[in-house]
Parts: structure tokens; sequence; C-alpha cells
């Protein structure tokens, strides 16, 4: 199963005024996962989306999205 | 490169082992430089060395280990591992007709066996921070 995620945590994190680096220390990961994890290239495990979810206080749903077909 | 200095010793340190070996190899084929023991102390040192460092960072910077070592880094250094894995494998399967048709040393084919088995992980890793898959 590698359909990929429809991704809206950059526009929930640039609402929350945050940048990546600042995002990715509050979760403790690296700026480059949530770089990456924005553009759709890595998926993260639910406890890092529950994480980033609870940081900018949305739920998971809002921040990933099942493609249509999927 | 990273302003985690977890992830900068880890970058320059891959690098440095892989610098290394592919130096190792290319003067070996062509004969020239140190001899083959030279560069396994090189290297075996280099590698140590690289090892002990990361360990003082790991301890002395908790959070940025802890960043370091996020899910996509353990990822990738997961993927590294299980490509030195298969690397070891072909290149020990090409080493093993060598010898078996007398091209190779066998001496010599176990010597290169474990440059190949350090280089090949960082390598890979190497090339997944190039991608922008790891820092």
């Amino acid at each position: 199963m590698t359909a990929r995620l429809i991704v809206h945590l950059k526009a929930h994190r640039t609402k929350a005024g945050l940048t990546q680096a600042e995002l990715a220390d509050a979760v403790g990961v690296s700026r480059k996962t949530v770089n990456t994890i924005e553009n759709g290239i890595f998926t993260p495990s639910t406890y890092l989306a529950l994480c980033l979810a609870d940081e900018l206080e949305v739920s998971v749903h809002d921040l990933f999205e099942l493609p249509p077909d999927g | 490169m990273s302003t985690n200095p977890v992830s900068r010793i880890r970058l320059i340190g891959s690098a440095m082992i892989v610098i290394l070996t592919l130096t190792a190899v290319i003067a070996s084929l062509a004969s020239i430089g140190p001899s083959g023991l030279t560069w396994a102390w090189l290297i075996g040192g280099a590698g140590i060395g690289y090892a002990v460092l990361s360990f003082i960072m790991n301890l002395r910077h908790p959070a940025a280990a802890e960043a370091a070592w996020d899910e996509q880094n353990t990822a990738a250094h997961r993927d590294s591992l299980i490509f030195g894995f298969w690397a070891v494998l072909a290149v020990f399967i090409v080493f093993l007709v060598l010898v078996l048709s007398g091209l190779l040393d066998a001496d010599m084919a176990f010597f290169w066996l474990g440059p190949v088995l350090g280089a090949a992980p960082p390598a890979h890793y190497l090339a997944s921070i190039l991608r922008g898959r790891a820092e």
C-alpha cells in the first residue's frame, strides 16, 4: 500500500505562525522530517502525526487526507 | 548542512569513511600510495574515531540526538544497513568467483570485504541525505 497522502501540514503550520524548525523542535524531530512530511515524501507514524496535530491544535484528519481513490 | 550537531557529525563521519574507502580502492587498483594495511588502519581509525565522537555528541546533546535519530532518519539508517547487507553479499559472490577462477588472492578478497562492509551503509546514508530523505 503505497498511496500518497494529501498533506495540509504546511497550511496549518503557517496559520499557527511556526517555521519548520520551530515545529520540528516542538515535536522532537529534525527540520528535514517536517519538510519531507509537508512535501508528501515521508509519511509519519501515527504517533508523530498525533504529536503534530496536538502541537498545531487540530485533528490528524485536518493535517492528512486520503487521496480520492484511497 | 544541518544545524543539528549530531546530524553534522554523522554527515562528516559518513562522508569521511566513504571518501577514504573510495580513495583506498582507487589507489590500490592503480598500485599507488600506501600499502593496503596502512589504508586499513586509516579507514578503521577514522571509523572508530567517528564512532567515539558520535557517542560523545549523542551524550552531550540529548535533544539534538533525539531529532537526529527521529523516525525518518532511523528509517534511512535502517535502509542503509539493508543496502550494506546486500552490497556485501553481492561483493562476496563476485570475489568468490574471482578467487575460484584464480584472478584474485583469497587473503586480498577477505581484506577488501571489510571496507565494503564498513563503507556501503554510510554511502547509502549519504545518498539519502543528498536526495533530501535524511539529515
